[in-house]
């Protein structure tokens, strides 16, 4: 009967264990370095991607207002929710390359949607740049027609990208912004 | 005539002790600073003193020169105040912030239920900021705020100083500059 009991007992527990596969694991952190080895200057950032996420939440309109109207005022053009929206999802319905530039001094750049993620690769001889984000970022950020942009809901989509979002390497300097365990 | 005395007393006596308990509600700033040359002082501030000022200053004004320094982005910001301090104590120690610049550094980091930062300059024998406060009083100033409408937010700003003062216990904030320190400590 005890021995029962405690099988009983074990498979609730496994079956409770399975239907939560969130505890037990530590929800991810957003990781910031920047290297200047010109002035041996360093800076980290970590920062739990919930702390991100509440500030996308409350930050997000503002900051993506700000971002619109510094856009229309510098290069002059009119820019809505909407226009943003119909050239994502543009590009979402066209995936393979979008962007290819070789430069004759060995400069290049690509942009590309591999599989669920958007890439962005390019180089010359002063360094590269590597950017890599789910395509669940862009559908998130742009949500739904007639939605206005959603940072905070974009932010969330970042937490099972576990990985490197942008890579800068110069003669001196790097810039890693990435998502991963504490 | 001792029965007049007496009841005196007795008045002053519990004048004093709920003056006392109100100064221990409150909490009190120890300020200390010890300087090269000159006295040192350490001078107990309690921290009822700037919250009766403050009712003194009609509200409006605080709160319209608030307002006036607040734009859209200001407080939304102070209104993220709260849930990023939540999510930063829920996610236990951390080092937050680094920067190491030559002799210089900065660190911000969370220890327990605090936020601290530290800076230092000119090595060991350099100057040195260092400040301790709980993580709540991030979390008090962002909830005596509101959203009203889209885009405005309104701070109350004797509930936000309350609230902050009750939070402040356990602050620390020590400044050492050259051969001078500072130090405030809430209790």
């Amino acid at each position: 009967m005890m021995r029962l009991l405690r099988t009983a007992t074990l498979a609730t527990l496994a079956l409770g264990l399975a239907a939560f596969p969130a505890l037990g694991q530590e929800r991810p952190w957003l990781h910031v370095q920047v290297e200047d080895g010109d002035d041996n200057t360093k800076v980290e950032v970590n920062l739990p991607l919930a702390a991100v996420e509440a500030l996308g939440d409350s930050l997000g309109e503002k900051i993506l207002d700000e971002m619109t109207h510094e856009w229309e005022r510098d290069a002059d053009v009119d820019v809505d929710a909407e226009d943003l929206r119909a050239f994502w999802q543009s590009l979402r319905d066209n995936p393979g390359a979008w962007v290819t530039i070789d430069e004759e001094d060995g400069g290049n750049l690509r942009a590309r949607m591999d599989g669920d993620e958007v890439r962005i690769e390019g180089g010359d001889d002063d360094g590269s740049l590597n950017i890599r984000f789910p395509v669940a970022f862009g559908d998130a950020l742009f949500g739904e027609a007639g939605e206005d942009p959603d940072l905070g809901a974009a932010i969330r989509a970042l937490a099972n990208h576990e990985d490197v979002l942008i890579a800068v390497d110069g003669d001196d300097s790097r810039v890693r912004v990435s998502i991963g365990p504490r | 005539m001792f029965r007049l005395l007496g009841i005196l007393l007795a008045a002053a006596l519990i004048s004093a002790l709920l003056f006392g308990a109100c100064v221990a509600a409150c909490g009190v700033a120890v300020v200390s600073v010890v300087a090269e040359e000159g006295p040192n002082i350490v001078a107990p501030v309690p921290l009822m003193l700037p919250l009766a000022a403050l009712h003194l200053v009609p509200e409006h004004l605080v709160e319209d020169g608030m307002h006036e320094e607040m734009d859209a982005l200001g407080g939304a910001a102070i209104l993220a105040l709260g849930p990023f301090a939540r999510a930063l104590a829920e996610a236990g120690d951390a080092v937050l912030v680094q920067v190491t610049d030559g002799e210089e550094q900065v660190l911000v980091a969370t220890e327990g239920d605090d936020l601290v930062v530290r800076v230092q300059e000119g090595g060991d024998s350099g100057n040195r900021v260092f400040l301790r406060t709980p993580l709540r009083v991030l979390e008090d100033i962002g909830d005596a705020c509101e959203a009203v409408g889209d885009s405005e937010v309104r701070c109350h700003p004797l509930g936000m100083a309350r609230s902050l003062l009750s939070a402040s216990r356990g602050t620390e904030i020590e400044v050492r500059d050259g051969e001078t320190r500072v130090g405030v400590t809430v209790w």
